[in-house]
């Protein structure tokens, strides 16, 4: 329990600051447990499956979960247009293969493989409303019982939170019927306060960004 | 004799190895000196250096032994007495013993034996005792690799310069080889032994010799580098590469028939490895050992290695695809593939040795039967399934690659393949071979197979290629070839019906592409040993031309049909085939003529000209001809506007102008000295205007067109002919009555007067005269410096007086004249002509007198009774005052000069920079605020104009003052000019307190720095870089100046993203970091262009390079304006703004990653 105490009296962004603030001011530091949320129980709870993730992916368990992946080919890349003084003005909404550009490069967490590689991600299964601000993207773990699953789709939110207008609002789930515990995947990815408790945890953070390196090249 | 202090000091020096590597050198040159100017013997030498060479002491006697050693090497070319050299190698033979000084005797050994013959050489005894020591003493594996490499190279030179002494040594030899090569393993040291092996061989081809019993063992130890696995990381230091070693050790492979029964087997199971390097090796190797291992030796191995190629070709071929899309209309294209290539090039190979054996593999192969008995079985392209596609082409490959290699195979192949893709063509010889009057009447009712289709073209290409690409047998008689020929004779009428009706019925490209093709070849055997006879080829002709007039919709079709007719004319071109030429002119050449000149509606122009330009490029001949054809039908078509005013006929000349200039002139001018061709154009248009009394064409885009291909037509003349168009020019000019041309004008009427004189006659100038002058203006922008213009003082007042009336091709010919003026001695003495400076000092007077009044005219028109306000200003927009006009064309002129660097140009751009400077008060203050602020934007336009005229200064022109146009172009002009305009205007824009002359002056300084080479500008980039941004956010303002803007935004990208001189701009960008991620920022969200909107985003990524310290501060900026782009509209700019976002966020913290 004493490991994560850090982490749960991080509730909301805004109050985060404002408590650290204050720590600062008043010089003399508070003692934690004082400034802990009454929810405490609830938010680590939800950090725990975040940092399942990290033990499995950690020194403690050496074997692959899915040791055999199968590759497939990478679709080609959209051609960039040359513009024309006609259409200058025009708009290009964003639009699914441009979600999906965005994504498809993402690196597999334990494969040195891109998740379109692995058909983790298509382009159909992304759903884009430009006009409603709206995405959707269903995912699929390439083995039932994977743990990684939690992983890839925090990657998945945090990529498009970063490439995405702040308008939009995304939705990210596992494919209906292949996950074991596809329920509480998707409770927990589409969890505000859960992505970003546990992107507070810098061993996370380090986990996510290798995986999103590739696609930023 | 040299002093022998100095001598022992020296090699003292070399002995002694706490001295450096460049003394040690230093004193072997001189020692190496001394001897090869006799100052000192080599006896002398040795003698001196006895002590050196038999001390007990290890380090010292090496070092005393290499130096006698090195000193040898340097003497290579010095002739040396048998005693001596006897005695030498005597001393270095004994020396191999010596393994502690190894290496001297090493390099002695090998200095000695590779002497050239006029400079004495061991002698066999000698060299037959260094192999016996090196044998007895040497254990080559145990020395270090550069020992080993000297070793290596003694016993190449022993095997290479005395194979006859070696020899004898037999067994001895061999045993010795094999162990010094056994299990090496360094790149270079593997070169050398391969190629010992190579000639080792070579001294033992008797099968039954000392060698027999070693081959094994041999071949043993060279198979383990089989195949050749590299992975020094680059080969840079080496100077080796895979490829090298991989040649080397094939060689040695293929050096000897008795290496046969080791290596085919081991090729063949390495050829079925997965490592497609392994497969590529394996059939280089299996092509080199057949032809060195002879036919005997690989008859037993034929069936295997047919299977394998067989083998390799179907796994290595992947999915073609059909390219029509593109410009290329390669039909069907597979990947480049090295292993197919490399399998069919040894399958010519073992053809060719053993033609018999291997056709009958091939003919009796069940995989190509079952291909064959399954080609039936689908119909068209589509239906055949990927696996089927592959096999039908790999059959495909092998069959047109069988009949490639020889005549033999060629009828062999036609023999057992031909009349059974005739068959399931539906063109059976029974059906022909019955009555002559239904073969005529024949028509093929059904869609052809595609895979007979298929593989019918690729057997007729082979066929076509083997007989083109030997002339011996076209020399030869018929009978040779009889087998193919008869059958593809009989044939070809049907044929020729078949794919004409292919192209007619069949849906899918590749039919089409494959019919086409077929026509093609069919057209194109060489003439008298063509199975095809003429009717045939005309009626092949005749069908392609129908597709070109008629089926124009089909644009695949079209393409195609133009393509083959353009092959077909190039090769009986190529071929001087006198018979079909004369079918091909009057069936193509002078139908495609036709077409231009007809008024059929029905095809549409622009394909017509494509047609026409594309068989006219494919030969001299048709060129001509069509050159002619066309010529009529542009003329036809100007006098039809000249005299009937018929506006219909200008579109469809001004298509034929342009593809006149931009295709068949170019083509004439690279193919052949058409001299006359070239000019008879030009002079044509001059006549045809000439006999035009008057006439009238509103079309401005005609009169453009007209200009261009005057220009180029112009411009690919030679001078001769220019002076002849120039005269022809001028002569018409000089009959038009509104201009005055007369020598004496020029001479007696003050310039100003007479600039106003003309000035007021030009008002009404007709439309014919427009023409002339435009197209005058035109020839003297396009002659070359050598060419004489008649009367240039008269011709430069004209144009000065017409580009006062807004006529910029007079500005721009006026450019021309003083950039080429003078450049040949000849043509300006002999005329009533001036000197440069007169022309110069004619144009500056009449321009500082436009310039000088400006504030009077100015003022004048604007106090004038009969000129209102209105007007004035509708006269503003309408750019036609007298002073922006001057402006533009004294810019086009200063380009002239500026090119050629002439000092003048000073002059002009001082006139410009006077114009931005010069505020308001020369003018009295007006009491009526409209008139003010029409004076204000008279104003101001005519600084724009000045500013915009730098813009004319530095940039390329397409129009004149180009190579193209023969102009005189100093080297870095450009730079030159923005170094001398730097320094003026700088100063200038920190002074300048009015704001609208400040924005002028920035607006030219864009100008000039977005033109100049950006390795210019990042010398100055320090100073230049505050005034730019001032720039762009000057720029920002007005949606006019985008393109200016970005410009001007590329040069800050260029100068951020510069890779090499980071030290340079780094420090100006890091003093101003503030100032240029305001600007960028403000960039971002630039709503008029994109490219600037994304360029100013990609500036952003290049700034987070920066030092953390210096942009930490404008993080939070930066990362606010990007998260607005990531919504921008176009998907560049978000692609972008994601890859910015990410660069700025990560230079710190991840809490702002949101």
């Amino acid at each position: 329990m004493k490991l994560f105490g850090g982490f749960g009296y991080l509730e909301k962004k805004s109050q985060r600051m404002l408590t650290k603030l204050k720590v600062e001011r008043n010089g003399t530091p508070t003692p934690r447990h004082e400034e802990e949320p009454p929810n405490l129980k609830q938010s680590l709870k939800s950090l725990l499956g975040f940092l399942e993730i990290l033990y499995f992916s950690g020194k403690m368990v050496s074997e692959l979960i899915n040791a055999n992946p199968i590759v497939y080919e990478k679709k080609e890349r959209r051609a960039r247009s040359v513009p024309t003084a006609v259409e200058e003005y025009a708009v290009e909404p964003i639009d699914q293969q441009e979600v999906f550009d965005h994504v498809r490069d993402i690196k597999d967490p334990e494969h040195p493989y891109s998740l379109e590689e692995l058909k983790v991600i298509t382009e159909d299964a992304i759903e884009v409303d430009d006009q409603q601000s709206y995405v959707r993207i269903t995912f699929t773990p390439t083995v039932e019982h994977c743990s990684m699953a939690t992983i890839i789709g925090l990657c998945l939110r945090v990529k498009l939170l970063r490439s995405l207008p702040s308008r939009y609002k995304v939705d990210i789930r596992v494919a209906p019927g292949s996950h074991a515990s596809e329920s509480a995947v998707n409770k927990q990815l589409n969890d505000k306060e859960r992505v970003a408790a546990a992107l507070e945890n810098p061993n996370l953070v380090d986990m996510v960004d290798e995986c999103l390196a590739p696609s930023y090249n | 004799m040299a002093e022998p202090s100095q001598l022992s000091h020296l090699t003292e020096s070399f002995v002694d190895s706490s001295r450096s590597p460049t003394q040690q050198a230093a004193s072997l040159d001189k020692i190496a000196s001394l001897v090869k100017n006799d100052v000192l013997t080599m006896e002398g030498l040795v003698r001196e250096m006895q002590m050196y060479l038999t001390t007990t002491d290890n380090i010292v006697r090496a070092r005393g032994i290499l130096l006698l050693a090195e000193v040898l090497t340097c003497l290579a070319t010095k002739p040396l007495d048998n005693a001596t050299l006897h005695s030498l190698i005597g001393f270095f033979t004994d020396r191999l013993a010596d393994w502690k000084a190894l290496r001297g005797a090493l390099v002695g050994c090998l200095a000695l034996m590779r002497r050239k013959s006029s400079a004495g050489v061991v002698t066999s005894t000698d060299a037959k005792a260094v192999a016996e020591s090196f044998l007895q003493n040497l254990q080559v594996q145990s020395l270090g690799q550069h020992d080993r490499k000297l070793c290596f190279e003694l016993l190449e030179c022993l095997l290479e310069r005395y194979p006859n002494t070696v020899t004898p040594m037999g067994d001895e030899l061999i045993y010795g080889i094999c162990e010094a090569v056994d299990s090496e393993k360094d790149p270079q040291c593997l070169m050398l032994t391969f190629h010992i092996v190579e000639v080792l061989v070579q001294l033992f081809p008797d099968t039954s010799g000392p060698f027999a019993s070693f081959a094994g063992d041999l071949f043993e130890i060279l198979s383990c580098y089989f195949p050749i696995h590299f992975t020094h990381p680059r080969g840079e230091d080496l100077g080796i590469k895979r490829d090298d070693l991989s040649r080397a050790l094939m060689l040695a492979f293929s050096s000897t028939p008795m290496f046969e029964p080791f290596a085919i087997p081991l090729l063949l199971e390495k050829l079925s490895s997965s490592l497609p390097s392994a497969k590529l090796d394996s059939l280089k190797y299996l092509s080199s050992c057949t032809s060195n291992y002879g036919p005997e030796r690989m008859a037993k191995h034929a069936r295997a290695i047919w299977l394998s190629i067989k083998d390799a070709l179907y796994t290595s071929l992947q999915e073609p695809t059909l390219s029509f899309t593109s410009e290329s209309l390669d039909g069907l294209v597979f990947q480049e593939n090295e292993i197919a290539k490399e399998a069919l090039t040894l399958l010519q190979q073992v053809i060719m040795q053993n033609n018999g054996l291997f056709l009958s593999l091939i003919v009796e192969d069940e995989d190509i039967n079952i291909i064959l008995n399954a080609v039936p079985s689908y119909e068209s392209y589509s239906d055949i399934p990927l696996q089927g596609k592959l096999k039908l082409f790999a059959a495909g490959c092998i069959l047109s690659i069988s009949t490639k290699t020889s005549v033999a195979c060629c009828n062999m192949i036609f023999e057992s393949f031909f009349p059974r893709l005739m068959e399931i063509l539906g063109l059976s010889e029974k059906k022909l071979s019955g009555d002559h009057s239904p073969k005529d009447n024949y028509l093929i009712s059904k869609r052809l197979n595609f895979g007979a289709l298929y593989l019918s073209v690729e057997l007729l290409a082979a066929c076509r290629d083997l007989i083109a690409g030997s002339t011996q047998i076209a020399c030869k008689s018929v009978s040779t070839y009889e087998t193919s020929h008869c059958m593809l004779h009989s044939f070809s009428n049907l044929l020729t019906k078949a794919f004409c009706s292919t192209l007619v019925t069949s849906p899918h490209d590749a039919d089409i592409y494959f019919g086409v093709k077929g026509l093609q070849i069919l057209a194109t055997f060489p003439g008298d040993v063509s199975p095809v006879p003429i009717s045939e080829f005309e009626n092949i002709l005749i069908t392609f031309m129908s597709i070109i007039t008629v089926d124009f919709k089909k644009t695949l079709l079209w393409r195609l049909a133009l393509k083959a007719l353009m092959n077909i004319g190039s090769f009986i071109d190529k071929n001087n085939e006198s018979e079909k030429i004369l079918s091909y002119m009057r069936i193509v050449v002078e139908k495609i003529v036709s077409l231009v000149s007809l008024d059929d509606v029905t095809m549409p122009f622009p394909l017509k000209l494509e047609a026409i330009s594309g068989i006219g490029r494919s030969g001299l001949n048709y060129m001509l001809h069509i050159i002619q054809g066309f010529e009529e039908a542009l003329f036809a078509n100007l006098s039809e506007i000249y005299v009937h005013g018929n506006v219909k006929s200008a579109k469809v000349t001004i298509w034929l102008l342009e593809c006149y200039s931009n295709k068949l002139l170019p083509w004439i001018h690279e193919n052949g000295v058409f001299e006359e061709v070239l000019l008879r154009f030009p002079i044509n248009i001059w006549k045809q205007i000439e006999s035009c009394v008057d006439f009238s064409v509103p079309e401005k885009e005609l009169l453009d067109a007209m200009m261009t291909a005057m220009k180029h037509a112009v411009a690919f003349c030679s001078e001769e002919s220019q002076n002849e168009i120039i005269q022809k020019s001028y002569n018409v000019l000089s009959s038009s009555t509104s201009f005055p041309l007369k020598e004496s004008v020029a001479l007696t009427i003050p310039v100003q007067l007479e600039g106003l004189q003309l000035t007021q006659k030009m008002d009404n100038l007709s439309c014919r005269d427009e023409w002339i002058l435009s197209l005058f203006a035109s020839v003297v922008i396009a002659v070359r410096p050598q060419t004489h213009i008649p009367n240039v003082k008269v011709i430069l007042n004209l144009f000065i007086t017409t580009l006062l009336k807004g006529h910029v091709p007079a500005a721009q010919a006026l450019g021309s004249i003083v950039n080429k003026f003078g450049k040949s001695s000849t043509g300006s003495e002999i005329s009533s002509d001036c000197t440069l400076e007169e022309a110069l000092d004619i144009i500056f007077q009449l321009k500082l007198w436009t310039h000088l009044n400006n504030g009077a005219l100015l003022r004048c028109s604007v106090n004038g009774s009969e000129m209102g306000h209105t007007d004035l200003c509708q006269a503003v927009v309408n750019n036609k005052l007298p002073q922006i006009l001057a402006i533009t064309g004294l810019s086009w002129i200063g380009k002239g000069l500026l090119l050629r660097g002439h000092d003048k140009v000073k002059d002009v751009t001082m006139i410009f920079l006077e114009c931005l400077l010069s505020n308001g008060n020369a003018l009295p203050l007006s009491q009526n605020s409209l008139e003010n602020s029409c004076e204000q934007d008279l104003r101001a336009s005519v600084m724009k104009s000045a500013a915009d005229a730098f813009r004319v200064l530095m940039s390329d022109s397409e129009v004149c003052l180009n190579r193209k146009f023969h102009a005189i172009i100093r080297p870095l002009y450009k730079q030159r000019f923005f170094s001398t305009m730097m320094p003026i205007l700088q100063p200038l824009i920190m002074k300048s307190d009015s704001l609208l002359s400040r924005s002028m002056l920035y607006r030219a300084f864009a100008h000039i720095i977005s033109e100049t080479p950006l390795v210019a500008v990042l010398g100055e980039a320090k100073k230049l870089i505050p005034i730019l941004l001032d720039c762009l956010s000057m720029l920002n303002k007005d949606a006019q100046d985008k393109d200016t803007l970005y410009s001007l935004l590329l040069v800050l990208s260029g100068i951020l993203t510069d890779k090499d001189g980071n030290a340079k701009w780094q420090e100006a960008v890091v003093d101003n970091a503030h100032l240029v991620i305001n600007c960028l920022t403000g960039l971002i969200a630039y709503p008029h262009m994109m490219l600037v909107r994304e360029t100013a985003i990609q500036c952003l990524v290049a700034m987070s390079e920066l030092p953390h310290a210096r942009i930490y501060p404008m993080r939070i900026q930066v990362l606010q304006a990007i998260s607005k782009a990531l919504d921008d509209s176009r998907r560049a700019v978000r692609q972008e703004a994601v890859r910015c976002r990410q660069a700025w966020a990560s230079i710190a913290s991840r809490s702002l990653h949101f």
